[in-house]
């Protein structure tokens, strides 16, 4: 399974709530990635989460892995298909794998996440 | 241990045997008692924030001597992201607490310190930057919260320290052994004083060489021999003692300020930074209020909190649709982001002193806190008037659960259907708290005369503008050419 470290910014002022995004993405993604703190060992891929636009959060300790980025509720959708692709690929082969991430890839499209940005 | 949890601190605490007055007593269980345990829960959310991966990224910061994590209210300001975070920081801090958090102040010294003993040594040959090192590292082994101990009684303002009919007016070096000093003095409106593990003394004022005794700065911990803690009391502050916690208005923190008094007492050699170079006092000084000024960021977060609270409040009487209403809240947030515009830019024009430390735009610092001394008076007075006089003549919670009155507290005081009584008065009550209860002291006149009074800034911002510069380009302008 793909270990995703999960980074926040400092949550200065954020935009929507952060937290309750990752819990609604870990949930999503359960069973396919794990998600991690940033800091823990052999992870796969960082997520990077801003609470805002600025995207302040110091990625200087992670810059040697791929990182995805939410700055926006509207960002989850695109990083948890992102994420699923990503452990799709890690297991290749494995078909029935495939065609239960397939369709769930499919149901993520169908199920819109519940955190709003007060901006919206 | 160099990220203590809150628990932790709130243990450390118990630990110190400090000398603590109030109301004319000295109190035997400083970390329970009623009226400062709320200040001490504002000082242990810094702990706790710390270790939650949501705000880490502010609250904490990489040891730039021994390249651990530690909280950033120990750390020494390496860039100018730094200063931004610290700022992001006190907003952060100041809307999770509603009130002061009280650890500013010794992040504030520790910077100042950092680059003024640097700059002693260069001019002096002395050893007091590698001693500032040592005594750094020690506080951010052991996370430890610093009250930086700046304001002098002061006696006769048009005196210097030395001509003082009391010489104790300003703290001084009474003594000097070979291994180490004495001190005699006090030091005023020390927040967080009791809830500090280490107190650090900096000159008030910029000092001449009548001075030189005055000119002193140094460490101690808080429980050393010889000083004494009068708490300072706090408007509505006994509403602490009462039964229930509706009528304090924020139910969980709070602040405290007290009197520091040094009665004869011996600091070591390795703890003293500055002794006798009267020349640098203005510059400590100077660089301590530059970085106060700028943690003034932390009314915005408070500011955040009254903001909300005033909304609330409209949406319960059901007048938040109120062109003047909807005005009102406008105008709160356009004076709280004004104020988070001069914290922000203070800090991303900062630059890099000689002993490596960043400091904040000394300018933009002063404008920011001129601007705080200004502003949260405003927001409060439209908070008020958005929350109506209820505020102020409500009945007490006692009253509320009493069952002869409290049906009627209930029926009369609700307000829109779905709203309760005790809802509309939670609200009003936090609005009184910040705006003249106890978290006006920190709100309101903190932001007055906190970090220098409104003329101190003036007169700073008379210093650092460029008036020369403007002359030449309004008079380029419109054709003058007279030198």
């Amino acid at each position: 399974m793909r270990r995703v470290g999960i980074k926040y910014c400092g949550g200065c002022n954020p935009d929507y709530d952060r937290v309750a995004l990752v819990e609604e993405l870990k949930n999503r993604l359960a069973g396919y990635v794990e998600f991690v703190p940033y800091d823990a060992e052999n992870i796969d891929m960082v997520l990077a989460v801003e609470g805002c636009q600025t995207a302040c959060a110091d990625l200087s300790s992670v810059k040697k892995l791929e990182v995805y980025i939410i700055k926006a509720p509207g960002d989850a959708e695109k990083t948890a298909e992102g994420l699923k692709e990503k452990a799709m690929k890690a297991f290749e082969g494995a078909i029935h794998f495939s065609c239960r991430l397939r369709s769930s890839i499919s149901d993520i499209r169908m199920t819109p996440f519940s955190v709003k940005s007060h901006l919206n | 241990m160099s990220l203590m949890n809150a628990e932790q601190y709130e243990e450390s605490l118990r630990e110190l045997n400090l000398v603590v007055y109030m109301f004319g007593r000295r109190l035997e269980n400083i970390v329970d008692d009623p009226i400062i345990r709320p200040s001490m829960a504002a000082v242990a959310k810094t702990y706790e924030m710390a270790h939650r991966p949501e705000h880490e990224d502010i609250m904490t910061a990489t040891s730039h001597i021994t390249g651990k994590k530690i909280n950033r209210f120990t750390h020494i300001h390496q860039s100018v992201n730094d200063l931004v975070k610290k700022s992001k920081m006190g907003r952060l801090l100041g809307r999770e607490t509603g009130c002061c958090f009280q650890r500013c102040v010794g992040v504030d010294t520790l910077n100042a310190l950092s680059i003024v003993t640097y700059d002693i040594d260069q001019e002096k040959g002395t050893g007091y930057y590698q001693r500032f090192l040592r005594y750094l590292e020690y506080v951010q082994e052991n996370d430890l919260t610093c009250d930086g101990a700046m304001t002098d009684p002061k006696g006769d303002r048009s005196l210097p320290p030395h001509k003082q009919a009391d010489p104790d007016h300003y703290l001084h070096v009474v003594e000097k052994r070979e291994d180490g000093i004495v001190v005699k003095g006090a030091k005023a409106h020390q927040t967080g004083a009791v809830n500090s593990h280490e107190i650090i003394v900096m000159p008030t004022i910029a000092m001449r060489e009548g001075d030189r005794d005055y000119a002193v700065s140094f460490a101690l911990p808080s429980d050393a021999d010889g000083i004494i803690y009068i708490m300072g009391r706090q408007s509505c502050d006994t509403r602490k003692l009462e039964a229930g916690l509706l009528d304090r208005g924020n139910i969980v923190f709070g602040g405290h300020e007290a009197l520091v008094v040094f009665d004869n007492v011996f600091v070591p050699w390795q703890r003293v930074f500055m002794c006798g170079e009267y020349e640098f006092a203005g510059k400590l000084v100077a660089q301590f209020a530059a970085y106060h000024r700028q943690s003034y960021a932390c009314k915005v977060g408070v500011g955040d909190v009254l903001i909300g609270a005033a909304q609330t409040a409209a949406e319960y009487n059901n007048v938040a649709g109120a062109s003047h209403i909807k005005d009102k809240v406008i105008e709160m947030n356009h004076l709280n982001e004004t104020l988070y515009c001069g914290c922000i830019a203070c800090a991303s024009e900062g630059h890099k002193e000689p002993s490596g430390t960043y400091a904040v735009n000394t300018l933009l610092a002063n404008v920011h806190k001129q601007n705080v001394t200004r502003f949260p008076y405003e927001m409060a007075r439209l908070a008020q008037d958005i929350a109506g006089g209820l505020m102020v003549t409500m009945p007490s919670e006692s009253d509320l659960k009493a069952p002869e009155t409290g049906k009627w507290i209930e029926k009369y005081f609700r307000a829109k259907n779905d709203v309760s009584a005790v809802n509309r008065m939670r609200i009003l009550r936090l609005i009184e708290n910040i705006t003249l209860g106890t978290a006006a002291v920190g709100y309101l006149t903190e932001s007055m005369h906190g970090a220098g009074s409104p003329q101190a800034q003036r007169i700073m911002i008379s210093r650092l503008v460029n008036m020369l510069e403007k002359q030449k380009a309004a008079q380029k302008l419109c054709g003058i050419e007279e030198k």
